[in-house]
């Protein structure tokens, strides 16, 4: 089970970023690859999740849920699930995430259990899951700064996650796996 | 040149293959063949809520989509895969249905079923399958397989085998080691995968099924009973084979599905499985961990060996499946005159891949177990490891040697052998002095040493046919087929020897079930043994007609005439002749009738195996580790081997290379890894790594004939899997050594990671 954890900062306060992240469908398009987003209920979506990883196309349908939200904290968690009826592939996955502040800056910390299952999983051992995930979030985090910065609230809206093509995350990853791998052994 | 039993002849299939004329599974195109293409379950554990076929039956191309209810509602009855041996009543309700209808157990398995005018838009519809699924947590190590969520209501342990004989000595030995060794699941990968081409002949309402091999007879009857058909309406064909090592051939849930398509259909079906498929569907094997001992005095005497071990059946136990717990159970001894020994075998499912027998099943995994066992003991001794060997092997005296244990259903008895000599002979080959010199001088080498049994000629019978054709050439056909062993080379020459003819004057028939009514199957090392027994029965049988027909010609008596160059002639009159083919031609309805023979000459004769036979053998290697990466580098390997007789020398070394390259991927390379739910991690050769050229050592043969068996005619015993055996045992020996640490490397594949840092 992929274990991932990932923290970035946004250069606005706590407060301004915990609203935005209330905002569903809006942090929804600052994610690579997330398309149709609905509300089904009270904190509960559905949609659709695109991911190229190198041979494999996956558009994962699925539903999530926010659960435990903490105004004080600052923090939540989400419960994922979703599949891609394509390629057989599943996904489900428990998040937190939490934000701390530091100074004028925001830290924001995710940790997230994923269980894969089908084609995607086979990729889960090497750690590429992990690194695909750190360039998934290094656009998401680059997004939301934007986003928040933005003049109007138009201009906002109209700031997406640029695409981020498969096999590029996927050569990344790749390349970050690799150099950990090299890292690993020189230490040891 | 006539071609004699004894020499070095080159292969009849080669020409052939090499030309590129041979026609495989994939290759067979009968009129309206439609492509077939299995939809498998993406989740290794969990129960079925839906397989939705509507999107793939609109698709373009689709002939039909089908899932398990179809299947049931076709016959009224879902076919489960019924066991080919004996098998206790236990393994029952483990055993595969053909397609999963209400659970699935592994990845991999199929829920449904496309039938498409071409393999593309099979491929494609079978994408627009949604499998919907319910995961149930998987269960994965074999050794802790009874305590997961149970697989099976009946539970996760399938049955306890248990084997043994002598006193109780592990309370009070001298000596007395405990350890864990384990071999980790991989399997036979041939490079043609599974496939078949059923045609449908409406003519005779009947099914011929294209590309079947190891055992057609015994899937024909299975086939017939799950169809409802008659064995008479099913025909099963051989073609070319690229590679069987056990796992292809046997019944799997395609070999009914695609059958009872092209059925249903009344139409011809095909279906080639992909290299990913085969990852995932086709029998994987090795998976054990042992809890083992070794028990000895001071001196090197052994007193007993034990062990309990775990064996992973995957998620189903397949046709023959137990037969590898079975024989690790009975091999595990091994050649030596052990006063005591005590094996419990847990079969145990998981939710992975279903295995059953690879090249020298239960014979690797336990003689890595009982070889590792001797070492460690040695090294506690401080006894030179060859010399405990030396010690405690059965000697050619005490043959025949009966041991208090059965296997396969037999009692064991090992009735001739000359362990002492071939282990000298190997040790003289590999001369240990250079290895020694190089050690000396600081260099990470050593050598590794392994004995075994193997064992031959299962039972219970195979057939053997052999007819001169009027023209004069020589046609074989056997219940055995080739699978790419060369048994078409071997029976040519066990019938040219007997006929004194040329090798090309005879032709192996390929296997077709119509004209060999009875047959038993290629595995188990049996080929020769059986087949070439049948078969040299029959071309006695063949001889004596021609014998007794060409004496009244000639008017001579029988004993008079003798064999030379194809035909028979007086002794010490050499123009006083007549060919086999001109005996033949002769023999025709109208002269045979007066004669009161039958036309021809022809006969076909059933060799009964009364008794199995354990060829032995000897494996030592040279093996140095690399000082940076500690990368195990295999320099020599020295196959020892005694073959009793070898019908042709050079093929019993093709063998012995070709299986030793085997054990090489099963100590270094080759492995399944399965993550922690289940998902097989391995599904390509990305993943899955063989031994190529560049891995491959020196390997140098030392074939012997010290004993041949007496229970075939031949005198031979099989070469199938001996080249394998002993490898991996030799090789962790070799490394152990030299790193100069004894026990190292008790699991496999060898974790390089033990061997990078450390030191001599």
């Amino acid at each position: 089970m992929p274990h991932i954890t990932q923290t970035f900062s946004v250069d606005r306060p706590i407060q301004t970023v915990w609203d935005f992240f209330q905002d569903v469908p809006a942090v929804a398009t600052c994610m690579p690859g997330v398309e149709g987003l609905d509300s089904v209920g009270e904190n509960a979506y559905k949609g659709r999740m695109s991911i190229k990883l190198g041979p494999i196309n996956a558009k994962f349908d699925g539903q999530a849920k926010i659960e435990n939200l903490d105004e004080t904290r600052h923090s939540g968690a989400i419960t994922a699930k979703a599949a891609d009826r394509q390629g057989g592939s599943r996904a489900s996955a428990q998040v937190t995430y939490s934000l701390t502040p530091e100074g004028a800056v925001t830290k924001v910390d995710i940790v997230a259990d994923i269980t894969l299952q089908g084609a995607m999983a086979q990729f889960g051992r090497t750690g590429l899951i992990q690194e695909v995930s750190s360039q998934l979030t290094k656009e998401f985090a680059s997004c939301i700064e934007q986003k928040l910065a933005a003049p109007s609230i138009e201009e906002a809206a109209g700031i997406q996650a640029s695409e981020v093509r498969g096999l590029q995350v996927f050569w990344q990853g790749f390349r970050g796996w690799l150099k950990n791998l090299f890292r690993r052994k020189r230490n040891s | 040149m006539p071609a004699k039993i004894g020499d070095s002849l080159r292969r009849v299939e080669d020409v052939n293959l090499i030309r590129g004329e041979a026609i495989y599974a994939a290759d067979v195109r009968v009129p309206g063949q439609l492509s077939a293409y299995i939809v498998r379950s993406p989740v290794p554990h969990g129960t079925i809520v839906d397989v939705d076929l509507e999107d793939a039956r609109s698709m373009p191309g689709v002939v039909a989509a089908w899932r398990a209810a179809d299947v049931i509602g076709d016959l009224g009855y879902m076919p489960i895969i019924q066991p080919r041996v004996s098998f206790e009543e236990a393994v029952v309700p483990y055993l595969q249905p053909v397609i999963a209808h209400d659970r699935v157990r592994y990845a991999g398995e199929p829920v449904a079923l496309i039938v498409a005018t071409d393999r593309y838009a099979a491929e494609d519809a079978g994408d627009a399958v949604f499998v919907d699924v319910d995961p149930l947590d998987a269960v994965i190590s074999c050794a802790h397989a009874a305590e997961g969520d149970a697989l099976f209501a009946e539970g996760n342990e399938i049955t306890v085998l248990h084997a043994g004989f002598g006193p109780p000595v592990f309370d009070d030995a001298p000596i007395i080691i405990q350890t864990e060794l384990s071999t980790t699941r991989h399997s036979g990968v041939p490079m043609e995968t599974r496939g078949l081409v059923v045609e449908f002949d409406g003519a005779t309402d009947s099914l011929v099924v294209h590309g079947s091999t190891k055992v057609p007879h015994s899937n024909r009857d299975q086939l017939a009973i799950h169809l409802g058909l008659s064995p008479a309406r099913i025909r099963m064909k051989e073609t070319a084979v690229g590679g069987g090592f056990g796992v292809r051939g046997e019944f799997y849930p395609e070999d009914f599905l695609i059958a009872w398509a092209a059925l249903r259909l009344r139409q011809s079906v095909g279906w080639i499985e992909d290299r990913r498929e085969h990852f995932l569907a086709t029998n994987q094997s090795r998976e054990q961990f042992h809890r083992a001992a070794i028990a000895g005095d001071e001196e090197g005497r052994i007193l007993g060996l034990r062990s309990e071990f775990w064996a992973d059946m995957g998620a189903y136990v397949r046709t023959h499946g137990i037969r590898v717990p079975d024989l690790t159970l009975s091999m595990l001894p091994g050649p030596y005159d052990i006063g005591a020994y005590e094996g419990i075998g847990h079969c145990v499912v998981t939710n992975k891949t279903p295995t059953a027998t690879y090249r020298a099943p239960g014979r690797f995994e336990s003689c890595f177990v009982r070889e590792r066992l001797i070492d460690m003991y040695a090294a506690r001794i401080g006894m030179d490891r060859f010399e405990v060997r030396r010690r405690n092997l059965i000697r050619p005296h005490q043959m025949p040697f009966t041991r208090e244990l059965q296997s396969t259903g037999e009692p064991v008895v090992y009735n001739e052998g000359n362990y002492p000599k071939l282990l000298e002979d190997v040790v003289g080959r590999l001369g240990t002095q250079e290895v020694d010199r190089r050690r000396a001088a600081g260099e990470r080498v050593g050598v590794g040493i392994a004995m075994f049994l193997e064992k031959s000629g299962l039972g219970p019978w195979e057939s053997g046919a052999v007819t001169i054709a009027p023209q004069g050439s020589v046609i074989v056909r056997s219940g055995c087929s080739s699978v790419g062993q060369g048994l078409r080379t071997v029976l040519s020459q066990i019938a040219a020897d007997v006929f004194d003819i040329e090798l090309c004057d005879v032709r192996v028939e390929m296997l077709d079930t119509n004209y060999t009514t009875y047959g038993t199957g290629s595995y188990a090392s049996r080929s020769t043994a059986t087949a070439g027994s049948a078969v040299h029965m029959a071309a006695q049988e063949v001889l004596e007609q021609a014998r007794n027909f060409a004496a009244t010609e000639l008017e001579v008596e029988p004993q008079d005439l003798v064999v030379r160059s194809g035909g028979l002639e007086v002794t010490g009159a050499p123009d006083l002749r007549l060919s086999f083919g001109e005996i033949a031609t002769k023999l025709d309805p109208v002269t045979a009738t007066k004669r009161g023979v039958l036309p021809g000459l022809r006969a076909e004769q059933f060799f009964h195996v009364k008794k199995l036979t354990y060829p032995y053998g000897c494996h030592a290697a040279v093996v140095r580790i690399d000082e940076e990466t500690g990368e195990p580098r295999v320099e020599r390997l020295i196959l020892g081997y005694d073959v009793g007789r070898a019908i042709n020398p050079m093929l019993v070394e093709g063998q012995l290379h070709g299986g030793a390259l085997q054990g090489l991927g099963g100590a270094l390379l080759e492995r399944f890894v399965y993550d922690a739910e289940g998902n097989p991690l391995v599904t390509s050769f990305m993943d899955y790594l063989m031994p190529t050229c560049a891995e491959a050592p020196e390997m140098e043969t030392v074939v012997t004939e010290d004993a041949p068996t007496t229970t075939n005619p031949l005198g031979v015993k099989g070469v199938g899997e001996g080249g394998l055996t002993g490898v991996a045992a030799a090789v962790a020996s070799a490394i152990d050594h030299a790193i100069g640490a004894p026990g190292t490397v008790r699991s496999l594949p060898v974790d390089i990671s033990l061997l990078a840092g450390a030191s001599r």
